[in-house]
C-alpha cells in the first residue's frame, strides 16, 4: 500500500513512527528535515501522484485547532476544526484538496497529545459548546487502522462536557468505535452521494451501500449519525437521481438517532477550481452550468437555488427542519 | 520523448545498442545518440556537466515536456555490485541541498539515498549510493517537467571491498547491460506518465476554428476550454458548419457556450 514513507528526523523515533514503519515492512524509509521539502515543492504533479501516494509523519508546532468556515455549521455556536492529516485515501473529482495542495502524499502529523491541549484549551475557554471537526482536510477514519488517532482522541472528548466531535468520513473503517461505548457528543457523519454519481466522481470509496451498512451498524450501537449530502451534483435528472437516493437512505436512518443533515450543492474557491481543471481538463463535473465569480465557482445562482430548494423540500418530507443545515459559499 | 544523462560513453554504450539509438552528426557540443522517442546525451563527468547537458537538450525545445533519466554507477558502502538503486533523495555534498524525486509508480529496485560529491570519495560514510551528477541533473531537469518525470537509476559499481579506482570502463558497461530489463522497466513507467501528464494537456484542435475566425490569445485559451468541455459532455465534437452564421470570433465562442449548455449533463453513462 504504502511503498514510501518520509519520516521528519526530529520524530524517527517516536513510538508512533516506529509503529508504522513497522506496519509498512516493505516500504522505503527516507529521513527528511521538515515534511514541508517533500510536501511543498512547486514541480509536482497531484495527478500523477494519486496513482501512488507516499505517507509523510510529520510533527505539527502550532495552529492545532482552527475556527471552521462560517457555514461549517450542525447547530453549534462555536465551531472549529483541526487536521491530524494533510489529504485523503480517496479520489472524489469535486474535493478541493486537489486544487490545494501540489502533492497527493498523506501527511500524518503524530503528537497527538499537543491536539488534545489544544482541544481542552479552546472548549474549556467557550462560553457556548463547541464543535470540533476533524474530516475537514482528511477523512476522518479512513486511516484509522494506520493512524489510531480517533482511538487516541475520543477519550478527550469524553471528558469534555462542552464540546461535540464530527468525524466525517465515507469510510467503512468503524471497528475503532464499535469497540467502545457511544458517546453523545461524538457525531460520525457519512459524506453519501446516489450510486451513479459515487461510481463517477467518488473514486476509490466504498460504495453507497457499504457505507449505509456501516451507519446502520454504528446507529444501533447507539452513535448520534450525521448525513453530509454535499456536494449536490448537478446533472440532467438530478431530481429522480436525488429522490431515490434520499428515499434510499432514510430507509436505513432511525431519526432518533440522526443528529443532523447538511445539504450544499458543490462550490469551490477560484483558485482551486482552476489548479484542478488543468489536472482534470476531461472531467464532466467541471463541464457543468457552473460559473466563476470571485472568490468562488459554484452552479449558476438559479440552478444552485433550485437544486437545493428541491433537495431541502424533499429532505424535510423524511426528516425534521430542526436537524438540516444548508451549507453555503465558504471552504 | 525520454532525455537519459549518462555521464560516461561506457555507461551509454548498452543503451545505445539496446534502444538502438543513432547517434547525431555536426553536434560538437556534446555526443547525443536518439531515436523516435529516447534522446540520450553523453554529459561528461561531474554536476555542472550534468545540468548543463540537461539545459542543452531542453535549450533546443524550450516548450517541450520530456521525461528525464540519469543513469550510470555509482559507490555504496556494502552493498553488492551490480545491484541497482533509485534515488529516492538526492543530496548535493557540497551545499547539503535535498530533493526528494516523487516515485508513483511500481518500482523494479530498491530506492536509496545518493549523495553528489564533487570529488571521487571512497570513504563510503553512510548507507547512501554515491555519484557525481545527480544532484546537478536533478536539480536542472526539474525545472523542466514536474518531479515524477525526472528520476535517477544508479548500478553500483564500487564498494568498500571493489574500490572505484578498479572499475574498468568494461566492467561498467557490463555492470549497466546487466540491468537493462529494470532500466527497461523504469523507462516504460516514464513513458506511461508522460503520456498521462500529455493527456493533462489536452490540447483540443482549435486550428480549423482559428483559420475562419480572429480569436485573440484570450480567446484561444477560452475556445480551448469550451471544446474541452463540449469533449467532455459529448463523444462528438462540434461540426464548423453549426457557426457559419457567426460573423466574428466572439459570436463564435458564445454560440458554443449556448450549444454546450445544451448538451446532455449525465453521470450513469460513464
Amino acid at each position: 500500500m504504502i511503498q514510501t514513507l518520509y519520516i521528519e528526523q526530529a520524530i524517527f523515533d517516536h513510538p508512533r513512527a516506529v509503529a508504522i514503519r513497522q506496519r509498512f515492512p516493505k516500504a522505503s524509509v527516507v529521513p527528511c528535515q521538515h515534511y514541508g521539502e517533500v510536501f511543498n515543492p512547486k514541480a509536482q504533479n497531484f495527478r500523477l501522484q494519486k496513482q501512488q501516494p507516499s505517507l509523510i509523519l510529520a510533527e505539527k508546532f502550532n495552529k492545532f485547532v482552527l475556527p471552521a468556515p462560517f457555514s461549517y455549521n450542525i447547530g453549534g455556536q462555536r465551531n472549529y476544526y483541526f487536521s491530524h492529516m494533510l489529504n485523503c485515501i480517496y479520489d472524489c473529482r469535486y474535493c478541493f484538496l486537489q486544487g490545494m495542495y501540489r502533492s497527493a502524499n498523506y501527511i500524518l502529523f503524530i503528537n497527538y497529545e499537543d491536539f488534545d491541549s489544544a482541544i481542552e484549551q479552546v472548549a474549556n475557554e467557550s462560553e457556548h459548546p463547541a464543535y470540533f471537526f476533524s474530516g475537514y482536510d482528511c477523512d476522518s477514519l479512513a486511516l484509522e487502522p494506520v493512524t489510531g488517532f480517533i482511538k487516541h482522541i475520543l477519550p478527550t472528548f469524553q471528558k469534555l462536557d462542552n464540546a461535540y466531535i464530527e468525524l466525517r468520513t465515507k469510510s467503512t473503517q468503524i471497528r475503532s468505535l464499535l469497540d467502545i461505548n457511544a458517546m453523545t457528543n461524538c457525531i460520525v457523519a457519512f459524506s453519501l452521494s446516489p450510486d451513479s454519481l459515487t461510481a463517477a466522481l467518488e473514486h476509490k470509496t466504498p460504495p453507497l451501500a457499504k457505507r449505509l451498512d456501516a451507519l446502520d451498524k454504528l446507529q444501533q450501537a447507539g452513535w448520534p449519525i450525521g448525513l453530509r449530502f454535499d456536494p449536490i451534483i448537478y446533472c440532467d435528472d438530478y431530481q429522480k437521481i436525488y429522490s431515490e437516493f434520499f428515499e434510499q437512505v432514510f430507509a436505513r436512518i432511525n431519526l432518533n438517532q440522526l443528529h443532523s443533515v447538511s445539504l450544499g450543492t458543490f462550490r469551490m474557491p477560484q483558485g482551486f477550481y482552476r489548479n484542478i481543471v488543468k489536472l482534470y481538463p476531461e472531467e464532466r463535473l467541471f463541464a457543468g452550468p457552473l460559473t466563476e465569480s470571485q472568490p468562488m465557482v459554484s452552479y449558476e445562482a438559479e440552478l444552485e437555488q433550485q437544486m437545493l430548494a428541491f433537495c431541502r423540500e424533499k429532505l424535510l418530507q423524511l426528516m425534521p427542519e430542526e436537524k438540516l443545515f444548508i451549507c453555503h459559499d465558504d471552504i | 520523448m525520454l532525455h537519459i544523462v549518462t555521464a560516461l560513453p561506457c555507461e551509454a554504450k548498452p543503451l545505445i545498442k539496446h534502444y538502438r539509438l543513432n547517434g547525431r552528426q555536426a553536434e560538437n557540443s556534446f555526443r547525443i545518440y536518439e531515436n523516435d522517442v529516447i534522446r540520450l546525451i553523453i554529459a561528461g563527468i561531474g554536476k555542472c556537466a550534468a545540468a548543463a547537458a540537461c539545459a542543452y537538450l531542453q535549450g533546443a525545445e524550450p516548450q517541450a515536456k520530456h521525461a528525464w533519466l540519469n543513469l550510470g554507477i555509482a559507490g555504496h558502502r556494502d552493498l553488492d555490485v551490480g545491484e541497482a538503486i533509485m534515488a529516492h533523495k538526492i543530496s548535493d555534498a557540497s551545499t547539503g541541498i535535498s530533493w526528494y524525486p516523487a516515485m508513483p509508480f511500481k518500482l523494479p529496485c530498491q530506492t536509496l539515498e545518493l549523495i553528489s560529491l564533487d570529488q571521487p570519495n571512497t570513504e563510503y560514510g553512510c548507507n547512501s549510493g554515491y555519484d557525481m551528477e545527480a544532484a546537478g541533473f536533478y536539480s536542472t531537469a526539474i525545472r523542466f517537467n514536474s518531479s515524477e518525470l525526472v528520476q535517477v537509476f544508479k548500478v553500483i559499481s564500487d564498494n568498500r571491498a571493489n574500490p572505484a579506482e578498479q572499475v574498468s570502463a568494461p566492467q561498467a558497461e557490463q555492470l549497466i547491460n546487466a540491468q537493462l530489463d529494470n532500466i527497461d522497466v523504469v523507462i516504460k513507467q516514464l513513458f506511461v506518465l508522460n503520456t498521462q501528464m500529455a493527456q493533462q494537456q489536452n490540447k483540443t484542435e482549435i486550428e480549423a476554428f482559428q483559420q475562419r475566425w480572429h480569436f485573440t490569445v484570450s480567446q484561444q485559451h477560452q475556445l480551448q476550454r469550451l471544446l474541452q468541455r463540449w469533449q467532455a459532455r459529448s463523444d462528438s465534437g462540434p461540426d464548423l458548419n453549426q457557426f457559419k452564421t457567426a460573423k466574428n470570433s466572439k459570436a463564435v465562442i458564445a454560440s458554443l457556450e449556448k450549444m454546450i449548455s445544451n448538451l446532455p449533463m449525465r453521470f450513469d453513462d460513464k
